[in-house]
């Protein structure tokens, strides 16, 4: 990764720290956030009963998962029936050695992007830019982002942390004239200057928001109208998917189409819906000659047939970020990996092997707020506790036994007693934040509370006398 | 490389045994059942489609009585274009020739490259959306995925009979609108281009059509 804030050899506190104490970020993060919530919740009205929408949503990817082997099959027959290449990656690298092989083949040197999250966690820009091509990310927000040199912070709002003057002074860097900070004048220097790139790329790259089986067809969302640009202008088009975004049917179809713009953005549908079916049919002016279609694993396999499975059916709308109340005083990039917020508490453990990833669950409350926001009612607070329960199996010896002994002295009733009373006596006499050591880096962001000198038991017995 | 078959097979292992349940969280076998009940008027595909069209941004220029050649004047006489670009969509018959005769001059379709000089990208639409005020392009009857989407301004003629109420009756009849077979591009136009990812406030022409118009015929 190139970006210097996507790493996970730090820690979750050095990473969350800066964040944290950032005025300005936290309040554009509020502000974002709850829009969202206000905006989703009168695009869910539009339903009769919201509820059993979720419930057959969540089923129908139940029963895709459970079946996702014949499913991919299925698609694979489709999409080589309609004239796509089919590509295999069990790997990010060997995700990237396709991509590569294609640009390659092609001699596509300006190559242009339409967002995609699958892109990023398998570090693509990075790979092409090796190779010598130039990329261009053509979705506003992700622009910005790739300007600034940073990692998005938000999965559909990838600049989210960024307020008006700093997006002007990132365009800045790429503009003649001054800028002004209205947004929409902004965006119109953004039409122009990618305008231009779209014209003259070789290639265009973009996500699959879902493929449909029984048909080889590619489903993309989009807002900006980019993503058909980056389908339909170039003469290739290369198709990032992730191996779980497959559905079988259409009907299964429209209960996640109906479902993933009203989550994400409050909008009953989005602006722009594209269903893909190969390439450029003999009798078609424009489009592309070429459709590659990367289909990834990159771990997604080793969760699937878990108690994780049902993270699959994920569809990146991006709920749980904006009501999770960690992410909302954090932003995303103190997660340190590309999927932010409950989902990327959850997916990063899972897909990335690390004692800094095993940590990043710990950056949640446990409240249920993400459960409820999720369209397919993913249980991300069960998951989350079970990650950390899985993180404290492989702590050190010495952790491990403190959280033991603890266990122990409150299943029994004097050794809790005790317990209170040697902590009541403890607290008196030393800070825990003043102790070096473990202590201390627990005490550090908390509130360290005082035990009364004398135990409600206590009270109540002498009282009762 | 791995091959179709070596991915298949690693899927197909993580499914010998059956998914764990969470048992607070059960998942169901619910089939899909009826399809999406909306708590929105629908008994009127037309009007609804006119209210959410209008609701997200696009223009209304033309209803089914109005005379083809009046709905284009008063399209010249707003936009200004100097070039057009008209697809072969059939609900376009006839508008090339007006559009010459109104002093506009109409491009073919063709590459990108031409395409992106008309400020005005005139198609027909096969169908339209009730429940969201979406216009149905097809790739197929079009023969260009560009006029819709290049130019500063976008003008659809969708027929009145052609409106589904809800996405999933349009998808659920995907064969009867397409007997053919899909084209390689279906997309779902509902309002004009826009972005929010600027402090989320909505900017339109992003990088699509900054006004999309409709007439209904």
């Amino acid at each position: 990764m190139s970006s210097e804030f996507l790493t996970l050899s730090t820690s979750l506190r050095e990473r969350t720290a800066a964040q944290v104490s950032d005025s300005r970020l936290r309040s554009n993060l509020a502000r974002a956030t709850d829009a969202f919530a206000d905006r989703k919740a009168a695009a869910y009205a539009q339903f009769a009963d919201p509820e059993e929408v979720r419930a057959k949503a969540r089923a129908a990817k139940g029963e895709v998962l459970r079946r996702l082997d014949q499913i991919l099959e299925r698609l694979a027959d489709r999409l080589e029936a309609v004239g796509a290449q089919v590509h295999w990656a069990r790997t990010d690298e060997e995700a990237r050695d396709h991509v590569r092989r294609i640009v390659q083949t092609h001699s596509a040197h300006r190559i242009v992007k339409s967002k995609s999250m699958l892109s990023e966690e398998i570090a693509l820009n990075e790979a092409l830019e090796e190779i010598g091509s130039e990329v261009t990310e053509t979705d506003l927000g992700e622009w910005i982002i790739q300007l600034a040199r940073e990692a998005p912070s938000h999965i559909i709002v990838p600049a989210i942390h960024k307020d008006r003057t700093q997006v002007r002074d990132t365009l800045q860097r790429v503009a003649e004239g001054d800028l002004s900070d209205v947004p929409g004048e902004l965006a119109a220097f953004a039409r122009r200057e990618l305008r231009q790139r779209f014209l003259q790329a070789d290639l265009g790259i973009s996500g699959v928001n879902f493929a449909v089986a029984e048909s080889g067809t590619l489903v993309l969302v989009t807002n900006e109208g980019n993503g058909r640009l980056a389908t339909s202008v170039p003469p290739v088009h290369v198709a990032l998917l992730g191996m779980e975004r497959v559905v079988e049917t259409w009907e299964q179809l429209d209960l996640l189409l109906a479902l993933l713009p009203r989550a994400a953005t409050g909008q009953p549908i989005t602006t722009y819906v594209s269903a893909i079916t190969g390439a450029r049919r003999p009798k078609e002016l424009d489009g592309p000659r070429e459709l590659h279609v990367v289909v990834v694993d990159n771990g997604r396999s080793s969760i699937l047939g878990t108690e994780f499975t049902e993270m699959l059916a994920c569809i990146r709308c991006g709920a749980c970020l904006n009501v999770c109340p960690v992410y909302r005083q954090t932003g995303g990039h103190g997660y340190g990996w590309v999927y932010p917020g409950p989902m990327g508490a959850v997916l990063t453990p899972l897909l990335v092997e690390s004692k800094g990833a095993a940590e990043v669950p710990n950056a949640s409350s446990l409240c249920g707020a993400c459960w409820q926001a999720c369209p397919v009612g993913i249980p991300l607070q069960d998951m989350l506790l079970a990650l950390r329960r899985r993180a404290s199996e492989e702590a050190r010896l010495g952790e491990r036994a403190a959280w033991g002994a603890w266990a122990a002295a409150w299943s029994r009733p004097w050794a809790y007693r005790a317990s209170l009373r040697l902590a009541s006596m403890a607290a008196r006499m030393f800070n825990p934040s003043k102790v070096p050591g473990p202590p201390q880096r627990w005490a550090l962001g908390r509130e360290v509370p005082t035990p009364a000198r004398h135990s409600f038991r206590d009270q109540w017995r002498k009282g009762s006398r | 490389m791995t091959t179709r078959a070596e991915f298949l097979a690693a899927v197909r292992d993580r499914l010998r045994e059956p998914i764990p349940e969470n048992h607070l969280r059960p998942l169901t076998e619910a089939g899909l059942g009826e399809p999406i009940r909306y708590a929105v008027e629908l008994s009127d595909p037309e009007a609804r489609f006119l209210e959410a069209a209008t609701g997200v941004g696009a223009e209304v220029v033309g209803r089914p009585e109005d005379d083809l050649r009046a709905i284009l004047e008063r399209v010249r006489d707003d936009v200004r274009p100097a070039r057009a670009v008209v697809t072969d969509d059939p609900e376009c018959k006839g508008v090339a020739p007006i559009l010459a005769s109104l002093g506009v001059e109409v491009l073919a379709a063709g590459g990108p490259s031409d395409v992106a000089t008309a400020d005005l990208g005139v198609t027909g639409a096969l169908g339209g959306v009730a429940l969201t005020g979406s216009l149905v392009m097809d790739s197929g009857r079009a023969r260009t995925r560009l006029a819709s989407l290049l130019p500063e301004v976008h003008l659809a003629l969708l027929a009145r009979d052609r409106i589904a109420a809800t996405p999933g009756d349009f998808l659920r009849e995907l064969s009867r609108w397409f007997p053919d077979g899909l084209p390689s591009n279906i997309v779902f136009i509902t309002g004009p281009s826009r972005s929010a990812d600027i402090e989320l406030e909505i900017t339109v022409g992003v990088h699509g059509p900054r006004k999309v118009l409709v007439a209904l015929r």
